[in-house]
């Protein structure tokens, strides 16, 4: 790591760090904790999305499964907060196995829909296994976190918590993507057929990179579950998976940096779009299709783009594209 | 006892088995030639529910009038998506194409919330609302009419594609697009014609099934899933599987409902889906796919 670039990083995190300091009402603190966990799944819906070319509707049952997992074991089996969190890390694990593995050998629609089915019957669970989940009213009372003797009580005190663990997830995911593992994941993308003739285990590959990300999303519901202290299917929708694809299209599906830019502007788009009250859908379904025909490499795109007219170097930008044998010669 | 009462489910499954008929062909159509599966079937079937509501209460149309004009007119939104949305994704990666699918179903379903309002519609009994006695099964004279009118919309559409000049180029097209062109198919004209007529045989189902079933703009979500698991089930782009897919569906449904649980009852075609794709995603008439490249 250069100097130069290790200054970059120092200048962030030093911004991030002093960030809370600057918005003291809780309002805005809620806001900036929930950029986070937003950042943290648009990643992992990134990594399926963008990285393997998988349609992913369950990423916010996972999310749900998680903040579940964590609310079950800090209230009513009473671990401490750090075993609760490892607790949903390892559901999220667990999930990843068990609906990756018959689901990712499936072409894309197949996928998208396998991922819309169990959506439904994990929310059909949440409402009606009453005595775990509380039904619809859900859990209440789950502990603020305490770590170490520490207490963190309020969002502004929680907040350094979540930017380590997103911060943590940041770099596991930029190394994910910048090692040789993250070329192959892109092969495997743009022509799965010619990936595995290259001696790539397609399947393999595709299970592990969606386990990670249901990993990192079940994090990001225990994350949100200690924050709010309270989880119900009804936070959980449908419509959250659709906000989530908004955020990674936005920001560039298959960029590095694309989940970030996009989990910051919808978040505080949405801020606004409630005042439309039920029609933000709608918006969020106009915003893809004319996102998809206009900008589909979102915005990082445009700026990786606009970077390489300026420097006149002709550098390969990665695309999401399909690879056929025609392009390949 | 036992015997009459299955029998009973299976009499009262025929009539939405046949709608999740036409549902699983507009998904055969898209998937086997275009190699789309188009995530807003269902709310294609939905628009159709409203559009005879619309035209047949509110407008006092003659029945007949009705399913042609709501017949068209969701065609043609199928048919302007197509031309709007889905070409320019053409060359680029499936995702997008799928994605934007996904999208137009979120459109419609909360454009149809805006024009008709969130609350259930019920359209008024356009059949006769007897129930006819045969040996012990009860069957409401209704849904017969509803079977049969699917029914002989299927004939008619598979005799289209099956013996008219135009039905044979857009099955050539679906075969091989380069030589169809080449034996003078018009493309444009037969991908317009995919996504017209898979929304319109939505639309066609919504018509039919709307006095018996209550009509609001989330319904189409549902039907998806459901028009998607008995094309899955018959053996996705066959057009045999769609029907038996479709009728064994409305079957199974009903038979879970009625013998386990009906407050289940879309759980278990969920996990029926995930089971289907599980063990056999080829369905149960079509031959195991290799992709080749």
């Amino acid at each position: 790591m250069s100097i130069s670039r290790f200054l970059k990083y120092l200048a962030v995190i030093g911004i991030l760090l002093v960030l809370p300091l600057v918005t003291r009402n809780p309002y805005g603190q809620h806001i900036l904790n929930m950029i986070f966990i937003y950042t943290i799944l648009a990643m992992s819906v990134n990594l399926v999305f963008g990285y393997t070319g998988g349609l992913t509707f369950g990423h916010v049952t996972v999310y749900a499964i998680g903040a579940y997992i964590s609310a079950l074991a800090s209230t009513k089996l009473g671990f401490s907060y750090l075993t609760s969190f490892i607790l949903s890390g390892l559901g999220g694990f667990l999930v990843g196995i068990f609906i990756g593995y018959p689901t990712l050998k499936l072409a894309g629609a197949y996928f998208a829909m396998a991922t819309i089915a169990f959506d439904r019957i994990m929310q059909t669970i949440f409402i009606n296994w009453e005595s775990v989940t509380g039904g619809p009213s859900g859990i209440t009372g789950i502990p603020y976190p305490v770590l170490g003797g520490v207490s963190l009580k309020t969002e502004g005190q929680y907040y350094y918590l979540i930017l380590l663990v997103t911060l943590i997830v940041f770099f596991l995911y930029r190394n994910l993507i910048r090692s040789h593992i993250g070329k192959t994941i892109m092969a495997m993308r743009d022509n799965p057929v010619a990936a595995e003739a290259m001696g790539i285990n397609v399947a393999r590959l595709r299970l592990s990179v969606f386990t990670i990300s249901t990993i990192f999303a079940s994090l990001a519901g225990s994350l949100y579950a200690h924050m709010v202290k309270y989880v119900a299917p009804g936070a959980f929708p449908l419509e959250e998976s659709v906000a989530l694809l908004v955020m990674v299209v936005l920001g560039g599906p298959g960029f590095l940096m694309g989940p970030i830019y996009g989990s910051i502007i919808v978040v505080f788009a949405n801020e606004y779009l409630q005042y439309l009250e039920s029609f933000n859908m709608l918006v969020y379904g106009f915003a893809i299709l004319l996102l998809l025909i206009f900008l589909p490499s979102g915005i990082t795109g445009m700026l990786e783009r606009f970077k390489s007219r300026l420097s006149r170097k002709k550098e390969g930008i990665d695309y999401i594209r399909e690879v056929g044998i025609e392009e390949m010669r | 006892m036992f015997v009459s009462e299955l029998l009973q489910q299976i009499a009262s499954a025929l009539a939405i088995g046949s709608i999740y008929c036409l549902l699983a062909l507009g998904f055969s159509l898209t998937s086997r030639a275009l190699n789309v599966i188009h995530f807003a079937q269902g709310d294609f079937f939905m628009l159709g529910g409203y559009a005879g509501i619309t035209f047949y209460m509110l407008l006092g149309f003659p029945f007949w009038i009705t399913i042609i004009l709501s017949t068209a007119l969701v065609s043609l939104v199928g048919v302007a998506f197509e031309r709007t949305a889905y070409k320019p994704l053409w060359k680029r990666h499936h995702i997008f194409l799928l994605m934007s699918t996904a999208a137009t179903s979120i459109v419609l379903q909360n454009s149809a919330m805006l024009i008709w309002g969130p609350d259930a519609w019920r359209s008024p009994k356009i059949f006769s609302d007897k129930v006819l006695n045969i040996s012990g099964v009860l069957v409401p004279e209704e849904m017969i009419w509803i079977t049969l009118g699917a029914i002989l919309i299927m004939i008619f559409f598979n005799v289209f594609l099956q013996k008219s000049k135009l039905g044979k180029g857009f099955r050539a097209a679906a075969q091989d697009r380069e030589m169809a062109q080449g034996m003078g198919v018009s493309l444009k004209l037969a991908d317009s014609f995919v996504f017209g007529a898979g929304a319109g045989l939505g639309a066609l189902g919504g018509i039919l099934i709307a006095p018996i079933l209550f009509v609001y703009p989330t319904i189409g979500f549902v039907f998806t899933i459901k028009g998607f698991t008995a094309a899955v089930l018959g053996g996705l782009g066959s057009i045999r599987g769609a029907i038996l897919g479709g009728f064994l569906l409305g079957i199974i449904e009903n038979l879970c409902s009625g013998f386990i649980s009906s407050t289940y009852k879309d759980v278990f075609v969920f996990l029926l889906l995930l089971v289907i794709l599980l063990v056999k995603p080829s369905g149960l008439l079509l031959k195991p796919k290799v992709e080749k490249v």
